[in-house]
C-alpha cells in the first residue's frame, strides 16, 4: 500500500528539466506514476474505512428501522419504528436518562478539576507540578474499568472493607459519576492547558495596573477560557456517555443501568434483540454527537478568537505563598489518591489476601493468587491471547494509519471523506462499533464473527484515528525536497523509504505502536462482544472474575497485566534507544520538539 | 551438497504428502455450544472414543442462546446442550433444530420428558430452583423459609439472591414455574413484583449467586438444587430446602439444522455417546459437586446419594410447548421490572 507513495516520489520529485524528454510515452508513464498518491491511496483508505466502519455501522444502525434486514425476525413490518418504542420503554429509557445526567455530572467534575490542575501547571511555580502531568497521563492510559473495579474491590459486598456508608456512597450512581469524572480529568486537563497557554498574561497585568480586583481579574480570565471550558466539558460528557468500562462494572454492580450496558444486554442475553440494540444506539448517538459537534465547533471558533500578541514570552509563573502551596498540594494529593491511589491500593491488597473468607491481616498475606495467574492456563491464557491480538492489531493499525496519513497529506474531496470517517470512529462509542461487527460480519457472505479476525478488525478500527493522527504530523514534516534530492541521485524507492523516510518516522512509529498495543491489551467493549467462543481476552476475563465475586484472581491478573505491559513498554523503549542507529532517534525527535 | 538437497526435497515432499493425507482423513470438527459442567470432559471422551475432533464452547445458557440467535444466518455450532427445554422449543419453532430420536432405555421420567417431535433430547433432570440457606447467617432452623411466599416476608427483605433468567439456564424455568403455580403470567408477575418490593438481589448465574450467599451478602438464595448441594458437599455452610412445588429442569441437547450432513451425523453419534453407559459415567463424575448431581433418565443408572428422591418432592413440569414461546417476553419483562 505504501508503494504507491514511493512510486509517486520518482515522478513527482523530478524537476521537469531533468526528465529525459517530454515524449508522450513518458508523460503517460509520469501520469501513471503520479496517480497512486492522488487517487489510489485515498481510494485504498476509503475502501478500508468503508469495510471497517461504513458497512458494519450502517447495516447495524439500519436495523432500527428495518427489523427484518438480512433475515432477522422481529415484530413490525419491513419499515417499522417498533424498536424505538421498545427503546423508549422503561428499562432502556431509564438507562439512557441515567447516562445523560451522569455524563453531565462527570463533565462538571472533570472540568472543574481540570481547570484548577491546568492552572497549577501552567501559571504557578508550585513545587512538584510535573507530578500532576505524569498522573494525568497515568489516568488517561489506564482503562476506565480499572478505577471502577478498584472501588468495587474495596467497598462492594465481599470486598476488602465493610463500611456500609462508604459502600452506599461509592457503589451507587454518585460513585459512577464520580469515577467517570475522575477518569475524565485528562481530557479536560489537556484541553485547558492549551487554553491557559493561549491566554496572554498581559491581560491580567493590565487588569492589575488599572486596579481591578482579583475577583474581576479572575472573572475576565475565566471569560476568555469559556471556549476551552465548553470544549473540555463536551469532551468529558461524550466520553462518559460512550464509556462501557464503568457501565459494566461499578454501575452494573450497583444495579444502575447506563445506555451502553443496555445495548450490551440486548445483544448478549436472552432474548437477543438486534433492532432494539440498534435503536438504543441511535438514541445514545443522539446524545453523544451534539457534544462532539460542539467541541469541534468551539475548537474551530477558538482559533478565530485566539488572542495574538507580538510578544512570544511564556506567561510568568506565580509564586504561591507557603500555606497556599501546601493547600494546593494537599488537594492535589487527595485527587490523586481518589483517582489512582485507592484503585491501585485496593487491587494490590485484595490480590494479596490469602484466604478470602478471613479479614486482611499480616498473617493472611499470600502470593498464591499471583501464582495462580501463571499456573492456571485459563487465567494466563486470557492475558496471552490479548497480548497476541494487540501485537497483530497494533502492527496493522500502524501500517494502515501510515497509509491514511499519507493519503490525508493531499487535501481533496476523497480525503475529506476519509477525514470524516476517522472523526466518526473517534466519536463513536466502541460498543456500538462492536455491535455493528456482530451483525455485519455474521452473514453467509462474510462469516468472520466468532473468529479472532473480526476482533482484530475491530481493534484496528478503534485504533486508526489515533495512529493516523499521530503519524500525520511527522509525515507532514518530511519535506518533499528530501525525496526529490534522493530521486535525483538515483536512489530506488525502496532505499529511499529505508534510508530516508523510515528513519525520520522511526520514533513516532514506535510511540504510536506502543500506545496502540498497550491500549488494545486492555480493550473492553469490542472484546466483550466479539471474542471467539472459548478464548476470552484479558478484559473479558477480568470482568467475569469480578462478577463471579472472584476478586482475588481479578486483582492479581489485573496488576500482573499492568506490570507486564508497563515493563514491556519500558524494555521496548530501551531496546529502541539502544538498537536503532543513534541518528534515527535524533532525526526523528528533532522536528517534533 | 547434492545429497543434502535431495534429502531436503524428500523431507519436504513427505511432509506435504502427510499433511495432505491427514487433512483429507480428518473429519470436520464437531462444535458443541454447551452450558453443562461436564461438557468439556464429555467432549474429550467422545473425541477419544470416536476420533471425531470435538470443540466445546462452554458458556452460560443465555449468552449461548443469544449467540445461536446471532449466528442464525451463519450457524457455527453442531450441537447445543443447555439446561431447560424452553429455549430449545423456541429454536425448534424457528426450524433451527434437526429432529433426532436416539436409541435409549428411558426410565419413566425420561420417557415423559422427551418431546414428541424429537426436536431435542432430554439427557438428565434436576430441580430448576430450590432455596439454599446460609446456615451460619440463619443458625436457627425455625428462621429458614419453608415456602416460596416466605421469601416475600419482611424477614428476608434484601436477603434473597437469585439468578438472572436472561443469562442463567435454570432460571427461566424457575421463573416460569412460579408463574404457572400462581395461575398464569399476570398472577406470576404480581408475585415477582412482591419479590422486587422485598428487594430481591439478582446475580448472573448460580456461581455468583451462591458466592454471595457464602459471603453473607444474602442469607438465602433461589438456585438450581445441584449447585447448592454441591457447595454444601464442598464444605459451605449451606442447606437446601425444597418448597412446594419445585419445577423439573430437563437438561436438553439438540442438533443444528444448519450444520452439514456430515456434522449432523457426528452430532447424532455424540448424543448417543452421552446416553451410553460410558457417557453416563462421565456425566456422573465429570463435574463432581456441580452439574454431575442430576437424576438420570436411563434405566439402571442411579443418582448421587446426596440428591433427594424425586418421588419425595412435590414437582411440577413447566411445559415447553406453552412456556417456550413466552420466554422472550417473560424474560424481557423480568429484565425491565425485577432485575433493574
Amino acid at each position: 500500500m505504501v508503494s504507491g507513495d514511493m512510486e509517486d516520489g520518482v515522478a513527482g520529485a523530478m524537476p521537469p528539466r531533468l526528465r529525459s524528454g517530454p515524449s508522450a510515452a513518458s508523460r503517460v508513464a509520469d501520469m501513471m506514476l503520479r496517480a497512486p498518491q492522488r487517487i489510489v491511496l485515498p481510494i485504498v483508505g476509503i475502501g478500508t474505512v468503508m469495510l471497517l466502519l461504513g458497512y458494519p455501522l450502517l447495516s447495524f444502525l439500519a436495523l432500527a428501522f428495518f427489523p427484518h434486514l438480512f433475515g432477522q425476525t422481529g415484530p413490525g413490518g419491513i419499515l417499522s419504528l417498533h424498536s424505538f418504542g421498545e427503546a423508549l420503554g422503561s428499562y432502556n429509557l431509564r438507562a439512557l436518562l441515567n447516562s445523560l445526567w451522569i455524563g453531565a455530572g462527570a463533565g462538571a467534575i472533570a472540568t472543574t478539576l481540570g481547570v484548577w490542575l491546568s492552572w497549577l501547571t501552567t501559571r504557578t511555580a508550585l513545587p512538584g507540578r510535573s507530578l500532576i502531568e505524569g498522573a494525568v497521563w497515568a489516568i488517561l492510559l489506564l482503562p476506565s474499568y480499572f478505577m471502577a473495579v478498584g472501588w468495587q474491590l474495596l467497598l462492594a459486598p465481599g470486598g476488602l472493607i465493610d463500611v456500609p456508608w462508604a459502600a452506599a456512597l461509592m457503589v451507587s450512581p454518585f460513585g459512577v459519576m464520580f469515577v467517570l469524572g475522575l477518569k475524565g480529568i485528562p481530557f479536560a486537563y489537556l484541553t485547558l492547558v492549551a487554553a491557559w497557554q493561549s491566554l496572554p498574561e498581559e491581560l491580567d497585568e493590565a487588569g492589575r495596573v488599572h486596579g481591578c480586583s482579583a475577583r474581576t481579574r479572575l472573572r475576565l480570565s475565566l471569560g476568555l477560557l469559556v471556549p476551552g471550558l465548553l470544549a473540555a466539558f463536551a469532551m468529558v460528557y461524550a466520553e462518559s456517555l460512550a464509556d462501557f468500562g464503568v457501565a459494566s462494572t461499578l454501575a452494573a454492580g450497583a444495579n444502575f443501568p447506563l445506555a451502553t450496558y443496555a445495548i450490551y444486554a440486548a445483544l448478549n442475553a436472552m432474548p437477543l434483540n438486534f433492532s432494539l440494540a440498534a435503536a438504543n444506539s441511535w438514541l445514545l448517538l443522539s446524545l453523544v454527537l451534539p457534544a462532539v459537534w460542539l467541541q469541534t465547533r468551539v475548537n474551530r471558533r477558538a482559533e478565530r478568537y485566539r488572542v495574538i500578541t507580538g510578544r512570544a514570552r511564556p506567561p510568568r509563573r506565580r509564586r504561591l505563598s507557603r500555606p497556599m502551596s501546601a493547600g494546593h498540594l494537599g488537594a492535589v494529593a487527595v485527587v490523586l489518591i481518589l483517582a489512582l491511589g485507592i484503585p491501585v491500593f485496593a487491587a494490590a491488597a485484595v490480590s494479596l489476601v490469602g484466604d478470602a473468607s478471613k479479614p486482611f491481616t499480616l498473617s493472611n498475606i499470600s502470593l498464591s493468587h499471583y501464582a495462580d495467574v501463571f499456573r492456571l492456563p485459563e487465567v494466563f491464557g486470557a492475558l496471552l491471547y490479548s497480548v497476541r491480538m494487540a501485537l497483530v492489531a497494533a502492527v496493522c493499525a500502524i501500517v494502515l494509519g501510515l497509509t491514511l496519513a499519507l493519503a490525508l497529506m493531499r487535501p481533496s474531496g476523497l480525503t475529506r471523506l476519509l477525514d470524516w470517517g476517522l472523526l466518526t470512529i473517534m466519536a463513536l462509542p466502541g460498543l456500538i462499533l462492536a455491535a455493528g461487527y456482530i451483525f455485519a460480519f455474521n452473514q453467509p457472505w462474510l462469516p468472520l464473527y466468532g473468529s479472532s479476525v473480526a476482533l482484530v478488525m475491530a481493534y484496528i478500527t478503534g485504533a486508526l484515528p489515533v495512529t493516523s493522527r499521530m503519524l500525520l504530523g511527522p509525515v507532514g514534516q518530511q519535506h518533499r525536497n528530501l525525496q526529490e534530492a534522493a530521486a535525483v541521485h538515483g536512489l530506488p524507492a525502496s532505499r529511499r523509504w529505508l534510508h530516508i523516510r523510515l528513519p525520520l518516522l522511526a520514533t513516532p512509529l514506535m510511540f504510536a505502536f506502543l500506545l496502540t498495543a498497550s491500549h488494545i491489551v486492555f480493550e473492553l467493549p469490542a472484546s466483550e462482544l466479539l471474542y471467539p467462543a472459548g478464548s476470552p481476552p484479558l478484559a473479558v476475563a477480568l470482568i467475569a472474575y469480578l462478577h463471579g465475586f472472584n476478586f482475588e484472581t481479578e486483582a492479581a491478573l489485573q496488576l500482573t497485566a499492568i506490570a507486564l505491559v508497563g515493563g514491556a513498554v519500558l524494555v521496548l523503549r530501551f531496546a529502541f534507544s539502544r538498537l536503532t542507529p543513534r541518528a534515527w532517534q535524533r532525526l526523528s525527535t528533532e522536528p517534533m520538539t | 551438497m547434492r545429497s543434502h538437497s535431495l534429502i531436503q526435497t524428500l523431507v519436504a515432499s513427505t511432509a506435504i504428502v502427510c499433511g495432505l493425507a491427514s487433512a483429507a482423513a480428518a473429519a470436520t470438527p464437531l462444535v458443541i455450544y454447551a452450558a453443562i459442567g461436564y461438557d468439556t470432559a464429555m467432549g474429550e471422551a467422545f473425541q477419544k472414543a470416536t476420533g471425531i475432533p470435538t470443540k466445546v464452547v462452554d458458556g452460560s445458557t443465555g449468552p449461548l442462546l443469544a449467540k445461536v440467535a446471532a449466528e442464525k444466518q451463519n450457524p457455527q455450532w453442531g450441537i447445543l446442550w443447555v439446561d431447560g427445554a424452553q429455549g430449545m422449543r423456541a429454536l425448534a419453532n424457528e426450524g433451527m433444530l434437526k429432529p433426532f430420536a436416539p436409541k435409549a432405555d428411558w426410565n419413566a421420567t425420561g420417557a415423559e420428558l422427551q418431546p414428541k417431535d424429537h426436536a431435542y433430547t432430554a439427557t438428565a433432570v434436576s430441580i430448576a430452583g430450590a432455596i439454599v440457606v446460609n446456615t451460619k447467617k440463619l443458625p436457627n432452623k425455625a428462621d429458614w423459609p419453608t415456602s416460596w411466599d416466605d421469601l416475600t416476608k419482611p424477614a428476608f427483605k434484601g436477603k434473597v439472591g437469585m439468578n438472572n433468567p436472561a443469562i442463567s439456564g435454570p432460571t427461566y424455568p424457575m421463573v416460569a414455574g412460579m408463574m404457572q403455580w400462581q395461575g398464569g403470567v399476570e398472577q406470576g408477575k404480581a408475585w415477582w413484583e412482591k419479590m422486587k418490593a422485598n428487594d430481591v438481589k439478582v446475580f448472573d448465574t448460580n456461581g455468583p449467586n451462591l458466592r454471595a450467599l457464602g459471603l453473607g451478602v444474602t442469607s438465602v438464595a433461589i438456585a438450581q438444587d445441584s449447585a447448592g448441594i454441591g457447595r454444601k458437599m464442598k464444605g459451605q455452610p449451606f442447606a437446601v430446602v425444597y418448597p412446594t412445588p419445585v419445577s423439573l429442569l430437563p437438561r436438553t441437547i439438540a442438533i443444528s439444522a444448519g450444520a452439514s450432513p456430515e456434522v449432523q451425523k457426528e452430532a447424532e453419534q455424540f448424543i448417543q455417546f452421552v446416553l451410553s453407559k460410558e457417557g453416563q459415567k462421565i456425566a456422573m463424575t465429570g463435574d463432581a459437586g456441580g452439574d454431575s448431581l442430576f437424576n438420570p433418565l436411563i434405566n439402571g443408572e442411579t443418582p448421587d446419594a446426596h440428591l433427594p428422591q424425586l418421588s419425595a418432592l412435590k414437582t411440577q413440569y413447566v411445559d415447553p410447548m406453552v412456556w417456550g414461546p413466552r420466554e422472550a417476553s417473560v424474560v424481557s419483562w423480568f429484565t425491565n421490572h425485577i432485575v433493574h
